[in-house]
């Protein structure tokens, strides 16, 4: 069980990287491979996912297409951006040799930690977990109640357009584990991983020396670790409950779009390759949350109308616009099937 | 308007539950982000961004856009667009890195730590997490119940596995199997499940209500629960109650007990057996069944059928047995022409008893019984006799003009078989006072019979051998007290049976060393005499006699 678990570790995160060089330039750190093909990957799965919700497709199925679609986009990026692999692994691992760094390690180390000795339940795993066991066991996807596991009379319309049990389950049957374990046990170390890089990838838009984003780092790993004033802060959240939805919602995916509106929000147009990837983190946001449909327009829309009135930017804007088109469409959709 | 403003407040008291010192920090980030790093185009961005957030949150036309999409009750969650920790990590970089001393450097940042515990809380420390025994991360029970519940359901061919349980498992047992379906769930704790029946089952188990268990049993089989899933601490009393009303023992872990709806499959079981397939085709001779009983205890219950469809019973087992023993009249015909009672002992006659004082009784024929005397069984006795099921059986049987007494020596045909007593409770001498006033009768075909002892014990072995030693010889043999004690050895030798019936479960079986149970030494001695045995473990069991 615990090789099942090192490899899948090893094996998203590689994969996700992979898929990232779809996005990569030559001044890609490998973290932004790493998170931004994470949430791409995310993203392709609500296409998938919805498609095959809609035709009552077997899970097999979904997982099969995802599979296949994830690691031919893994070796389009891979053979378009080989070149920057090595270089990108290279300063990666040679740049972090301060005491910050190595004290972030020990508090990232110490919080993934404690979700393999420790455990902390939540009310929604009742749900969410269970659609992600009950999708393996039955072969199905959203037709039965997780609750019960009676068939549902009809779609549940207030999950469905946010399958992120399905990824979970995704994850459970390629590498032969129960979705339990995969939220419990797995998830917590990407998730938490990804959440890092997330605030690595802020603190490098401020910070160019190392001793300082590791210092920013360190800090935000302290603050999250002492920020349980309720449940409800992220910070709390990341800890008590990594492998939820909304937790990758509010930890990775929502800074991800700050810190793309961060690096590409001065340009005059965004490139093919950057309006995509921007789309693919809109899709990636609405696929791991019902939450992230309308909170992730509220904050693409906030960070538009910022970079508009700084930059008077229309085409910026139309297109920032036009990545908000899936979360009107599910906001739609959700209206008629409700 | 109104109404939009008092949720938008509500939704700031709910995300910060009155400590606004998370806010004052974020605040003064941004301001100091502003202030001190307002050479970057970024900082302003983030500062202005911010701004334009908070309009968004707190301005009534689009909190009303955004509520409607999202809900009033969790509009809190537009604080997550704010990056607050990040912003406050990078305020407090920007300031650390003035200092130039590499060690004065670190040593406040140790500082701002210290400050940042001292004024936070942690959910470690706050006891939020539990220590993990498996991967799965829920409690060891959920993980040994449910795989209990799996195993026993592939042991039984139970494809349904729908479970009944107390509020500790409803978290959870989906979580880890999802072939497990459930009666109830988290919806009915929240009071959103609107199925009628469902949130009764509900209340019932979780004790919110009275509990009429027969109600409560007819309902757990109206929605098809197949398990039910108890904690003792609180529900020992449904408990003994469920094992009352046909519900099966399958096993314990820690405080939890579960039972299996012991009617379950109970017509499909008998139709399935390959003897009663074939009787079935072959329509010859007498097919012969033995049944385990739902208790998880020691009992009897035999049935005897023919081609004519004629329907005799020996004994019944305990009250809890008696839905199935109706089952089992039900999958027969319906009707019981002749009903034998060995013995008023709880084991053999309180199902009886109990179809008997029900108002949906099926029609019996003839009762057949041992006579016991009223008066001396009242005296002989002992607490351990429960003498309340004998006077249970007079009170059920009083009014019947279709109850007869078996006597040693008398001879019956029942639809073809012969029926021989040998022993009853006038010929008792001495011993046990119910169970060596047992009925010992041998029923015999045209070519084969069956020897019944009921529980008649090694004090009346010598006598029966005197009487009857040369007719003891029988093709199947029911063995005295479940095979625990009963007749001699010497008996049993006589009989010399080809399959002896052991009316125990496998805990009687194979007892655990330090009991004094004999039944391993009848089990041998049936070993050495070449007889195939049947008991509880393989039940139902059965055989023809031609």
């Amino acid at each position: 069980m615990i090789l099942k678990l090192i490899v899948a570790c090893v094996a998203i995160l590689i994969v996700s990287c992979l898929v990232g060089l779809n996005f990569s330039k030559e001044n890609t750190t490998l973290g932004e491979a790493v998170a931004y093909g994470f949430a791409s990957i995310l993203g392709g799965m609500e296409v998938i996912a919805l498609i095959c919700i809609y035709f009552k497709t077997t899970f097999t199925m979904f997982w099969a297409v995802s599979l296949f679609l994830c690691l031919l986009s893994a070796l389009y990026g891979t053979l378009r951006n080989h070149p920057l692999i090595l270089p990108m692994v290279k300063k990666s691992i040679s740049s972090h040799r301060d005491i910050y760094f190595l004290g972030f390690l020990v508090l990232l180390f110490g919080q993934m930690m404690i979700w393999q000795i420790g455990y902390h339940s939540d009310e929604d795993d009742a749900f969410y977990v269970a659609a992600a066991t009950t999708a393996i066991d039955t072969n199905t996807m959203f037709e039965y109640d997780a609750y019960t596991g009676e068939a549902y009379e009809e779609l549940p319309a207030r999950y469905v357009l946010s399958p992120f049990p399905m990824f979970t389950a995704f994850v459970g049957k390629s590498f032969g584990l129960r979705p339990i374990v995969v939220a419990h046990t797995l998830f917590p170390v990407i998730v938490l991983l990804m959440a890092y890089i997330s605030v690595w990838l802020f603190a490098g838009v401020f910070f160019k020396k190392e001793e300082e984003r590791h210092m920013v780092l360190f800090l935000a790993s302290v603050l999250n670790i002492f920020s349980y004033y309720t449940a409800r802060y992220v910070g709390a959240r990341l800890i008590l409950r990594p492998w939820q939805g909304k937790t990758i919602l509010a930890s990775v995916i929502l800074p991800l779009v700050l810190y793309f509106m961060l690096t590409y929000g001065r340009q005059k147009v965004l490139k093919f390759q950057e309006w995509l990837l921007l789309f693919m983190l809109m899709l990636g946001a609405s696929f791991v949350s019902s939450m992230g449909i309308a909170l992730s327009a509220v904050m693409l829309g906030c960070l538009l109308l910022t970079y508009f009135i700084l930059n008077k930017n229309v085409v910026l804007l139309l297109q920032g616009v036009a990545c908000c088109l899936p979360a009107g469409a599910l906001s739609i959709i959700y209206v008629l099937i409700r | 308007m109104k109404e939009i403003v008092t949720n938008i407040i509500k939704s700031i008291d709910k995300y910060f539950e009155g400590n606004y010192l998370p806010v004052v920090v974020f605040v003064v980030s941004l301001l100091a982000m502003f202030w001190l790093m307002k050479k970057k185009k970024e900082s302003k961005e983030v500062v202005l961004y911010s701004i334009i957030l908070t309009v968004v949150i707190l301005c009534p036309i689009t909190a009303k856009i955004i509520m409607f999409g999202i809900g009033k009750s969790v509009y809190w969650r537009m604080f997550w667009l704010y990056p607050a920790v990040p912003v406050v990590a990078v305020i407090l970089t920007h300031m650390i890195q003035k200092i130039a001393n590499k060690y004065a450097r670190f040593a406040v940042v140790c500082l701002c730590c210290i400050v940042i515990a001292l004024c936070g809380n942690s959910a470690i420390a706050r006891d939020e997490f539990s220590r993990a025994t498996n991967f799965e991360k829920v409690p060891e029970y959920v993980v040994a119940v449910c795989d209990m519940i799996n195993e026993d359901a592939k042991e039984q061919g139970i494809e349904n596995k729908k479970l009944a349980t107390c509020a500790d498992f409803l978290m959870y047992v989906r979580q880890y199997d999802g072939t497990l379906q459930m009666e109830n769930s988290r919806e009915n704790i929240r009071g959103y499940d609107d199925r009628e029946y469902a949130n009764l089952v509900f209340r019932c188990i979780c004790g919110s209500e009275p509990v009429d268990y027969d109600a409560f049993a007819w309902l757990l089989r109206e929605e098809k629960c197949s398990y039910v899933v108890l904690n003792l601490e609180f529900q020992e009393e449904m408990s003994d109650a469920l094992l009352d009303r046909g519900f099966t023992p399958v096993g314990y872990y820690d405080k939890f007990i579960v039972y299996r709806d012991g009617l379950l499959n109970a017509k499909e079981n008998i139709e399935k057996n390959e003897t009663v397939v074939k009787f079935s085709k072959e329509k010859s001779g007498y097919l012969i069944g033995q049944y385990s009983s739902l208790t998880g205890d020691q009992a009897s219950f035999y049935t005897i059928t023919d081609a004519q469809n004629h329907l005799i019973l020996i004994d019944g087992g305990w009250d809890g047995d008696a839905e199935y023993v109706r089952k089992v009249i039900e999958y027969f015909g319906g009707k019981v022409d002749a009903w034998i009672i060995t013995h008023p002992h709880f084991d053999h006659v309180r199902a009886f008893n109990k179809l008997l004082a029900s108002a949906d009784c099926p029609q019996i024929d003839a009762i057949y019984a041992s006579e016991f005397d009223y008066d001396t069984y009242k005296e002989e006795a002992k607490k351990w006799d429960h003498f309340e099921d004998f006077e249970n059986f007079i009170a059920v049987t009083k009014d019947r003009d279709n109850l007869y007494y078996l006597h040693e020596g008398d001879e019956i045909d029942l639809f073809g078989l012969k029926v021989d007593v040998y022993h009853d409770y006038t010929s008792k001498d001495g011993g046990d006072a119910a169970n060596d006033g047992s009925l010992v009768f041998e029923i015999s075909g045209n070519e084969q019979s069956m020897l019944f002892c009921a529980d008649t014990g090694e004090a009346q072995s010598e006598t029966i051998i005197e009487n009857y030693g040369e007719k003891l010889s029988a093709d199947y043999l029911q063995l005295g007290h479940h095979g625990n004690g009963g007749l001699n050895e010497k008996f049993y030798r006589m009989v010399s049976p080809k399959v002896a019936f052991f009316d125990a479960p496998e805990w009687l079986m194979n007892p655990e060393q330090g009991t004094n149970y004999t039944t391993p030494e009848n089990i041998a001695l049936m070993e050495e005499l070449g007889a195939k045995i049947y008991s509880f473990d393989s039940a139902p069991n059965f055989v023809v006699l031609k």
